[in-house]
């Protein structure tokens, strides 16, 4: 199972799907499949945006030496 | 001497007398000479002998002052300042430092100027090595002090800007003798979120502004490896825009203050939402376009003739195959025509040159009677036999006379 891409990756996969779209050499199969993978990909960088305020979380260790991460 | 054994000291009335004597007279003074055998104990105290060429002093620094000032190193000339006093227990007397002064003006700069070149030399501070940092970042790991005003200043920077990121902070000491083991640590638990779902996609190393000294741990060579060996793009923010520290020429990018950092690495949410939207509908624009040039190419497609009448199809082809046809016919009867008559004309040509032709239109051939023909008169004698060849047979004739002609 792959990871969920990050929001670089999905931001710069939009970039691309954006420019073969404009392109318009892609079969008609291929741009429709290309227009709904790019609207699934604006709308999940949109939930991602949609954060409203700043999260902060800190790197420490456990009692035992072990990193962890913490909500500050 | 004698008489007085009843009024001994004990050993520890006599040292106890020593000490007070020695830290009545010394309570304040300032030594000049060179570090030797330093050593940091677990304890945090800091011990080394200062020595010059004929005497040695041990002397301590009692960690709540080390923690706070650079540390010098074996070999290292100094002026130390403090008092003496006396270890009971061991007897030995030893100067109790408060401060130290290079000797001699800028052993700082010195050493600073020494390791960058190395590690220069060593290609770490190499600008092929930059790398780029991502324009999508979402999550930022941030090193620096937790109660410093820089920690404040970047988050307040990225709570109004990109209020849509994360800020990860790896609190480290920045200053003084806990900075550098300290930020050692910070970059090791960083390296141990590579491949966690923690992983940032940019790292800030940050501290406010100070003296050379209280940024020096900056300029110590493992912290500046460690930058230099960031898994993740690494931005450096220390001090004022006019310091600059050897993490500063480790790191990929260097930003004047820690504010600028944040603004720099971070992305401003409007904006991508702006880009967003903007993506959105040009993509809507070209599948528009794509669906509409379809259409059009189809209608075209739809209007050839050969869709509306396929029987032009075969009209066509069954046309030029007659005109093909009456070519071929025509083409060979004309070369069966012209070969005969370039046969009849070789004919002709090759029977024109038949030497019995000649023979036959009156001419004789004259020969030797060895089967020489006798083109000249030359060599012909009077009474030579020769033979006179005609169309039709051969005669044997005489030479009566032999007349060359005038010239």
């Amino acid at each position: 199972m792959s990871p969920e891409p990050t929001f670089e990756e999905s931001m710069i996969r939009l970039e691309k799907v954006v420019a073969d779209l404009e392109r318009g050499d892609l079969s008609l199969d291929l741009a429709m499949g290309a227009y709904q993978e790019g609207v699934a990909l604006v709308s999940t960088c949109r939930e991602r945006l949609s954060q409203a305020e700043l999260v902060v979380r800190r790197l420490t260790e456990d009692a035992a030496g072990n990193p962890v991460v913490e909500e500050a | 001497m004698g008489a007085s054994f009843k009024e001994a000291l004990t050993v520890s009335e006599l040292t106890r007398e020593i000490r007070t004597q020695l830290e009545d007279n010394f309570d304040s003074v300032r030594v000049e000479g060179e570090v030797s055998g330093s050593k940091r104990h677990s304890s945090g105290h800091f011990y080394f002998t200062l020595k010059d060429a004929g005497a040695v002093i041990s002397a301590v620094m009692w960690k709540s002052t080390a923690m706070r000032v650079v540390l010098p190193q074996d070999g290292d000339r100094v002026v130390a300042a403090g008092r003496i006093s006396l270890f009971e227990p061991r007897g030995a007397y030893q100067l109790m430092v408060t401060s130290f002064k290079p000797v001699g003006e800028g052993d700082l700069l010195k050493r600073f100027e020494e390791l960058r070149k190395r590690l220069e030399g060593e290609g770490l501070f190499d600008p092929d090595t930059k790398r780029d940092f991502p324009a999508y970042p979402k999550r930022i790991a941030v090193i620096t002090s937790a109660t410093g005003a820089v920690l404040q200043d970047i988050r307040n920077v990225l709570s109004r800007r990109s209020p849509h990121l994360e800020l990860l902070l790896i609190p480290s000491p920045v200053q003084g003798a806990e900075a550098v083991p300290g930020l050692l640590q910070a970059f090791a638990r960083l390296a141990f979120l590579e491949g966690t779902p923690f992983e940032p996609d940019a790292v800030i190393i940050a501290r406010g502004g100070g003296s050379i000294e209280d940024l020096w741990a900056f300029n110590e060579e493992p912290v500046v490896r460690a930058v230099s060996g960031c898994p993740w793009p690494i931005l450096s923010a220390i001090g004022h825009e006019t310091d600059f520290t050897l993490c500063d020429y480790a790191a990929d990018l260097r930003a004047p203050t820690p504010s600028a950092a944040a603004e720099m690495i971070a992305p401003h949410r409007e904006a991508l939402l702006e880009e967003l939207d903007s993506w959105a509908s040009r993509m809507s624009e070209a599948l528009t376009q794509t669906v509409a040039r379809r259409r059009e190419r189809l209608e075209l497609l739809a209007s050839r003739p050969c869709l509306r009448n396929p029987q032009q199809m075969l009209d066509r082809p069954t046309q030029r195959l007659d005109w093909l046809l009456e070519r071929l016919q025509n083409a060979s009867v004309r070369t069966t025509e012209r070969t005969h008559a370039r046969l009849a004309s070789l004919a002709g040509r090759l029977d024109a040159l038949s030497p019995l032709k000649v023979l036959s239109r009156g001419f004789a051939a004259v020969e030797s009677n060895s089967g020489q023909i006798l083109s000249s008169i030359k060599g012909l004698e009077k009474g030579q036999e020769i033979q006179v060849r005609f169309g039709d047979g051969r005669a044997l004739a005489r030479i009566l006379n032999v007349e060359e002609h005038a010239a």
